[in-house]
């Protein structure tokens, strides 16, 4: 329910405009509680899980509407039902019901309004439970959310050695709960939108008011308000719209999940966004070089940061072009192996069955199926595909000669450089296996110019009007700062770093 | 543009397979080519190559017992006994790791330049590839090997290789071959290699130096006069030199060399060329019947002979090879960069113009190090 | 898709791996024994001569800062200037193209069939045109400093085999004769006139970026061509393609050939050159009512793919048409004549 705060989760509907900010159809709240009643049961027969309790303020009737398992039983009953049934005075007017029940009985922080029946449901699917009383022609939503979420962990996806241990979850109000504890300023804007029809999600669009430009905020905005989807599930679905235009295999916006790196690049002018049930943030503008970058390069040494900065790089290069210039020179010029290499290869080739073409792009394959197994299949039988694993593909494939050693070795290097740079896992696993086609087919020549299409198409793409190759191509020395090399902090910490639009 | 470019895209990678590749495995890896005349019109090829046929075992491959399989061919050229290299090995031929082409002696006299070119032209042969003469059939020389797991060209390659580090033997790349043919004025060179046999075990040598006139083998000179030509063409980076005209013994190492060359006004019509050598030497071995002590005096005193000895000897060998009309000195380059005027004058006669060219001869040595024993000798 | 200027510094390293890679790919046996890269002289003067060419490139710019060499001419005047230019930079493509596709097929795959791997080459080139200028000056900021790494790597190695007695003296020849070869080597900078276009969308100071541009290619000239006869001598005349086979010669401790690094320089200079005369072209053909980008990027590429595959028949066809006569024609028409005509035709005042 709290994903898709819909009231027609029960059966299959076309798709609509959301219901948000009080758009889309207008039903006023009636000032008889039965009436208002009636409503909500027609819009939600057949959820169970939706609950009705009548009550009276004094001697007006009214009811309240919650979801089980979305609140917090004690508080509702604490503090919602218990001091609205011990009001006993008389008849009230419409204002001294409202007055009454907000500021003198409810002893909870957060409520909220409205005068129109549709916009109950994203309150009541989201843990709140709504009040209709008689005499008052507007619902009262109060903030009772119990269910149950998952504490801050560890983030899965981006394990650091020095960093913090805390990484987003599911709520949206912690994770900018997270983000104002690290900045504790008034310039952090959380901005609200609604984006989704079935699921009604709210997205929080972050900044530093006096950091991030206005225009680059704006433009967000607009484009997440024009977003026209069912349901929004995390925030890489609306990373697309805001990606650049071009076709590209690498993406343009930036994605964490971790509140100190959606910190720092809201300390950069950057724009953050969370969607409500994703532990993952996006954020514009995004550069390419960040992709070899981590929050913990910072808590480390600059030497040592950019040892690791370049072995990433590095990492990067190998995981996506060693298995196509490996069969590359193989095929086309063996001229650049040395002689040892080259008949050690030859050797092990010689008792292969397949080409060296197709060994690598089984191999890889063979290599994705396992790593896709690992990944998807119960904790209890990990060991079995390991096991098989590094049997079926290491040691019996080698010694039936199905495949030889250097390969395996190949794809062992590569595997181990892609986990290094798993920001563009994706697009380094597909260009792997283009790379090795593109090798086999016409040797270094066609890998040399893939991959100088590849630069240039990586350098048209802009991230919200900043390229996303900047930190390549500047001609500005102060640039490099921060990319490859890291200045000390006592430096670093001189200046804040703003990312400039491009101007026309 | 989008819907253009995926199915053009797919189209070629289907279709731009249809074409001839060969695997590594494929592949003949050619180690060393040794070429013998047979007649005016036919030439014997010996291609040496690598032995990657294996079979699968426990473990991975399993290497053969034999390491190279010699195939001889023959052609009417080079090209066309290698052309039946497929049909006789199976495999497509790479030349691009090939360590050394093997010139047989009777080759050598009768022309190089044919045979040469094949290797020139074929893209995958490296420029950087040695050349060499061998002191009898190049084919026998490639198969000359006890040791099944030896590979003969790999030890004529190194024995080519190790020259600049003796300082007395020369080695030639294809490129510096093709170099010395253009230059009009100069003879082509490349080193001797022969084999010595010792104790029913036969190992290969540089032995000399074969001077070309034109494409054709006119001269062997020795080591000593390799040596010399190493230093005067500023190509000695290692080496011992060995001081005849002490009495006692006196070796020295080559620390620096350097030589220039000028050319004087011409006298009645006789090129006069000025040479300037200087030497650093670390003397590594020193002794003599009445043992002296290695200090200053008999420091200043063996650079004074290893000055005299140097001047002699260079000037003899310049002036024996230019009245042999051998210009393997390149003093024909030396008198175009200096003198383009009389170069004019005398390129077209250019042997009888050297034949009577005279030479200044000037060495300047010093002894830079004498090793670790600074005063007496151990004995 | 929008447009924005790009940099000085981006637009003139554009042109400087443009010319670099007729540079490279230099051959003294299809240049008609004008240039045998071993006479400093030849270089100096076409150093000098290139300079010269570009003169009039600048005075244009100054004159129409914003301008092009159509943009300044009415509507009904601009079609046979366009025309013209579309041809001129085609052309330079379709050369660069077919010579690229001559060496692959002599030097490295004799036997292979590759004219279906320059179709897709091509295709690519448009591709990245397609991207605009602004995507291929970024890339090629990257690609440079590739390239410049690895013709560093070259030279460096083949140093130690550097012999002044491989050097031809200076002024052997006579000095008209080196006033000949510099005048036609220097002709076969179309980039002067590429500069005509693309300098009406840079931003930043273009006169310094001008004149270092010029310095650095002419330095670069003298350094390439000190470096090529200073090791490989006569040798290099010999050769089809003398600085690939000076990079055969070099050699790295753990690299058996450099020549993989001559021909990735190659490939990426190709893919700059190629797709930044081909977005000119395309621009070229813009004046035509009928046409848009897409369907003037189709007529590029269809017209490079057929012009790179018969002007690479053999060598034969391929020398007439790379003659440097008829690129010295063309490029001072281009790059001299119809700049000068028209900063004298259009008076002063005269808004663009």
């Amino acid at each position: 329910m709290i994903y898709l705060k819909n009231p027609f989760l029960k059966s299959e509907r076309q798709l609509t405009f959301p219901v948000k900010n009080g758009d889309g159809d207008f039903t006023s709240v009636s000032e008889k509680t039965e009436e208002n009643l009636a409503f909500v049961k027609e819009k939600l027969d057949c959820c169970s899980d939706v609950l009705y309790r009548r009550l009276e303020i004094g001697s007006e009737k009214a009811a309240l509407v919650f979801c089980d398992g979305l609140c917090n039983s004690v508080l509702l009953n604490e503090g919602i039902i218990k001091p609205l049934t011990e009001i006993k005075a008389p008849l009230f007017t419409k204002r001294s019901i409202y007055e009454t029940v907000t500021e003198k009985t409810y002893s909870g922080s957060d409520f909220k309004s409205g005068e129109n029946l549709n916009d109950i449901f994203p309150f009541l699917f989201s843990g709140c439970a709504i009040l209709f009383a008689d005499g008052m022609n507007c619902f009262l939503a109060f903030s009772v959310q119990g269910f149950e979420k998952r504490g801050f962990e560890e983030p899965h996806t981006e394990v650091q050695e020095k960093g913090t241990m805390e990484g987003f979850v599911e709520t949206l109000t912690d994770n900018i709960a997270l983000l104002r504890r690290k900045l504790k300023t008034p310039f952090l804007k959380t901005e609200e939108i609604i984006i989704g029809s079935t699921s009604n999600t709210r997205v929080a669009v972050c900044y530093l008011s006096d950091r991030a430009d206005k225009k680059t905020v704006e433009s967000i905005k607009n484009k997440l308000k024009e977003i026209k989807i069912d349901s929004v599930l995390s925030s890489d679905y609306l990373a697309p719209y805001l990606d650049s235009g071009f076709l590209s295999l690498f993406s343009a916006v930036g994605r964490t999940e971790r509140p100190d790196t959606l910190c720092s690049k809201l300390g950069e002018g950057r724009v953050g966004i969370i969607a409500d049930g994703s532990p993952f943030a996006v954020f514009l503008p995004f550069l390419f070089t960040e992709n070899f970058q981590a929050s913990d390069d910072y808590c480390h040494r600059p030497f040592y940061s950019f040892f690791i900065r370049c072995l990433r790089l590095l990492c990067f290069f190998l995981s996506a072009m060693l298995p196509g210039i490996y069969v590359a020179v193989c095929v086309y010029h063996q001229e650049v192996l040395s002689q040892a290499l080259l008949v050690e290869i030859a050797v092990q080739e010689n008792v292969t069955p397949f080409s060296i073409t197709a060994e690598a792009l089984t191999v890889h394959i063979m290599y994705e199926i396992v790593r896709e197994a690992g990944l998807r299949m119960p904790k209890a039988v990990g060991h079995a595909v390991s096991i098989v694993g590094a049997l079926v593909i290491g040691e019996a494939a080698v010694s039936a000669g199905i495949i030889a050693a250097p390969m395996v070795i190949i794809v062992a290097l590569t595997a181990i450089g892609s986990f290094v740079v798993s920001p563009v896992y994706e697009s380094v696993s597909v260009l792997r296996l283009v790379f090795i086609i593109i090798g086999g087919m016409s040797g270094f020549f066609g890998i040399m110019l893939f991959f100088g299409a590849c630069v240039i198409n990586i350098c048209a793409l802009n991230s919200e009007n900043v390229p996303f190759s900047a930190t390549l191509i500047t001609a500005n020395i102060g640039s490099f700062r921060d990319v490859l090399f890291r200045l000390g902090w006592k430096k670093l910490g001189r200046r804040v770093l703003k990312i400039d639009r491009l101007e026309k | 543009m989008k819907r253009l470019l995926i199915p053009v895209i797919a189209f070629v990678f289907l279709f731009s397979g249809c074409s001839r590749t060969f695997d590594i495995n494929e592949r003949l890896i050619v180690q060393g080519v040794g070429i013998d005349y047979v007649s005016e019109n036919e030439v014997e090829v010996t291609v040496q190559a690598l032995n990657t046929d294996t079979y699968a075992g426990i473990g991975g491959a399993k290497v053969p017992d034999k390491l190279v399989k010699n195939y001889v061919l023959k052609g009417k050229t080079v090209a066309s006994a290698l052309s039946k290299l497929n049909s006789f090995s199976g495999k497509e031929p790479l030349y691009t790791h090939t360590r050394i082409i093997l010139l047989g002696k009777e080759l050598a006299e009768n022309g190089i330049k044919n045979v040469i070119d094949f290797f020139s032209r074929d893209s995958s042969c490296r420029a950087s590839l040695y050349v060499a003469v061998c002191d009898g059939r190049a084919g026998d020389f490639l198969k000359n090997t006890d040791d099944s797991q030896s590979v003969p060209s790999v030890e004529i390659e190194n024995a080519v290789g190790a020259s600049q580090f003796g300082g007395d033997t020369v080695n030639v790349h294809i490129y510096e071959l093709i170099k010395m043919y253009r230059e009009k004025t100069t003879s082509a060179f490349l080193p001797v290699v022969s084999l010595d046999e010792k104790d029913k075990e036969k190992a290969v040598s540089v032995s000399g130096t074969a001077v070309l006139d034109s494409d054709r083998g006119k001269q062997i000179i020795g080591e000593s006069d390799t040596q010399l030509l190493m230093l005067f063409l500023n190509r000695t980076k290692y080496g011992t030199y060995t001081l005849d005209s002490f009495d006692g013994n006196a070796s020295f190492d080559f620390y620096k060399t350097r030589c220039r060359t000028d050319v004087s006004k011409a006298i009645k019509d006789e090129t006069v060329f000025n040479v300037k050598i200087k030497c650093v030497f670390d003397c590594v071995e020193f002794s003599d019947k009445k043992d002296s002590v290695l200090d200053g005096g008999m420091l200043k005193e063996l650079e004074n002979l290893l000055e005299k000895e140097l001047e002699r000897k260079m000037s003899s060998f310049l002036y024996r090879m230019s009245r042999n009309g051998n210009d393997c000195m390149r003093l024909g380059r030396v008198l175009l960069l200096k003198d383009k005027k009389q170069y004019r004058q005398k390129e077209n006669d250019w042997r009888q113009a050297l034949s009577s060219a005279g030479f200044n001869v000037n060495v300047d040595v010093s002894i830079r190090r004498i090793g670790q024993e600074s005063n007496e000798s151990a004995f | 898709m929008q447009k924005r200027k790009i940099g000085a510094g981006q637009l003139f390293c554009l042109l400087y791996i443009c010319r670099m890679l007729t540079t490279v790919t230099f051959s003294p046996i299809l240049s008609d024994g004008l240039l045998s890269g071993n006479n400093l002289p030849d270089i100096v003067f076409a150093a000098l001569f290139i300079f010269l060419l570009c003169i009039p490139a600048y005075l244009f710019y100054k004159r129409f800062p914003s301008g092009t060499p159509l943009s300044v001419l009415p509507e009904n005047k601009a079609s046979v200037p366009a025309l013209f230019y579309c041809a001129l930079f085609l052309f330079s493509a379709s050369v660069s193209v077919s010579r690229f596709y001559i060496f692959l097929t002599s030097v490295i795959y004799p036997e292979k069939n590759m004219s279906l791997f320059f179709v897709i080459a091509v295709l690519l080139c448009v591709y990245c045109s397609y991207l605009g200028i602004e995507a291929l000056s970024r890339g090629n900021v990257i690609l440079l400093f590739i390239t410049a790494l690895g013709t560093a790597a070259i030279l460096y190695t083949s140093a130690d085999k550097i012999s002044f007695y491989n050097l031809e003296p200076i002024l052997f020849n006579p000095i008209s004769d080196s006033v000949k070869s510099g005048f036609f080597a220097a002709g076969r900078t179309v980039e002067a006139a590429a500069f005509l276009f693309l300098a009406a969308e840079t931003k930043g100071n273009i006169k310094k970026g001008f004149f270092v541009c010029i310095s650095l290619f002419v330095i670069s000239l003298l350094l390439l061509f000190f470096f090529l006869g200073g090791v490989s001598g006569k040798f290099a005349e010999t050769q089809l393609f003398p600085f690939y086979s000076l990079a055969i010669i070099s050699k790295f401790p753990f690299f058996e050939r450099l020549d993989a690094v001559v021909t990735a320089i190659w490939i990426f200079s190709i893919l700059i050159k190629c797709s930044l005369f081909i977005y000119i072209a395309g621009e070229q053909l813009n004046v035509f009512s009928f046409m848009n980008v897409k369907r003037s990027l189709t007529v590029c590429f269809l017209i490079i793919t057929v012009l790179s595959q018969v002007f690479s028949i053999n060598l034969t066809v391929h020398k007439a048409v790379s003659s440097p006569y008829v690129f010295a024609a063309l490029t001072l028409t281009g790059a001299v004549l119809i700049p000068l005509a028209e900063i004298r035709k259009i008076g002063k005042g005269r808004e663009i």
